[in-house]
């Protein structure tokens, strides 16, 4: 998995297979929502092609460090396997998605 | 290179993997295989090689547990069924996503036996990971046995993937998940193929799709 910053827009863009294996970008996905300025950060996940469900769990701690800095996580545009992951596991009611 | 091995009037053609890549993988996967495993894994016994009959659409793969956590075993294997029978975008979406969640509860709680709570938290899932590359550098659980085998015809597909754990209690399977970070897998099993078979004291899990 690989991920792009855009600090100056809040968005963080994510592309690749979000799996078990990526805790280390996922690691750097979490630095990066602490130094962006704002209150809400957007990850576009437009060009993310996977996602487990551990991808799936690491965009929950994500979503609970953004909270402890008093910041909002939003999901953009996921698509096909990822867009059915999010409704098979109904990440709709965990997140705030943006189709 | 692909060494046929005959048995009475049974061929079946075996390759393996030098454990490099994921694009060695789907080399050593590719037409005519049948069985792969990795060469690392090769011993004199040749247990992992299956000497019968192999049915008319069958695949099969072995790896080490190092092996099936740093590649992407599965996007090879996907590829790799592909090659050999027509599968629509739909179903491959599906048998990629349950394939994965199976393999990767083989991988951590089968062979690696890494506590799921500990990805409840940041700190706890950095721990874990740390566990993780701790253990796969022990030759007993790095090179510990995953199998996936693959078997269809022209109606139905089995995949069918087995680690060398010692199984699960189903009592202590996490049914309510909330929004807790783990414990979705079974539900995406379920969600994404026709039917669930959790065997062998849970070290085997055998989806069936439709095709």
């Amino acid at each position: 998995m690989q991920i792009q910053v855009d600090r100056d827009h809040a968005l963080i863009s994510m592309s690749g297979e979000f799996t078990f294996t990526d805790h280390v970008p996922f690691k750097q996905m979490v630095e990066e929502v602490f130094a962006t300025k704002g209150k809400a950060v957007v990850l576009d996940l437009s060009k993310l092609d996977f996602i487990d469900s551990a991808g799936l769990g690491m965009l929950l701690l994500a979503r609970d460090e953004a909270k402890k800095n008093d910041c909002a996580l939003i999901l953009r545009h996921p698509s096909g396997q990822v867009k059915r992951m999010f409704g098979v596991t109904k990440f709709h009611t965990l997140f705030t998605v943006e189709e | 290179m692909c060494a046929q091995i005959t048995a009475h009037e049974v061929k079946s053609c075996v390759t393996s993997w030098d454990g490099a890549s994921e694009q060695s993988l789907e080399a050593a996967l590719a037409p005519p295989a049948t069985q792969c495993v990795e060469a690392d894994l090769l011993d004199e016994r040749n247990d992992d090689v299956v000497f019968s009959q192999p049915a008319p659409g069958h695949l099969s793969l072995v790896v080490s547990t190092r092996s099936a956590y740093r590649h992407s075993i599965v996007k090879a294997f996907i590829a790799a069924m592909q090659n050999r029978t027509s599968l629509s975008e739909d179903l491959r979406i599906r048998i990629y996503s349950a394939v994965q969640e199976a393999l990767m509860n083989a991988v951590l709680h089968g062979n690696l036996k890494i506590d799921p709570n500990l990805r409840d938290s940041l700190d706890g899932l950095l721990a874990a990971h740390e566990a993780i590359e701790a253990k796969l550098n022990t030759p007993e659980v790095g090179r510990a046995r995953i199998r996936m085998e693959a078997i269809w015809n022209a109606s139905t597909l089995h995949v069918v993937i087995r680690d060398s754990g010692d199984g699960y209690d189903g009592a202590e399977e996490r049914r309510d998940t909330g929004d807790a970070a783990s414990g979705r897998g079974l539900a995406i099993l379920q969600a994404f193929s026709d039917r669930v078979a959790i065997l062998n004291g849970g070290t085997t899990v055998k989806l069936e799709f439709q095709l």
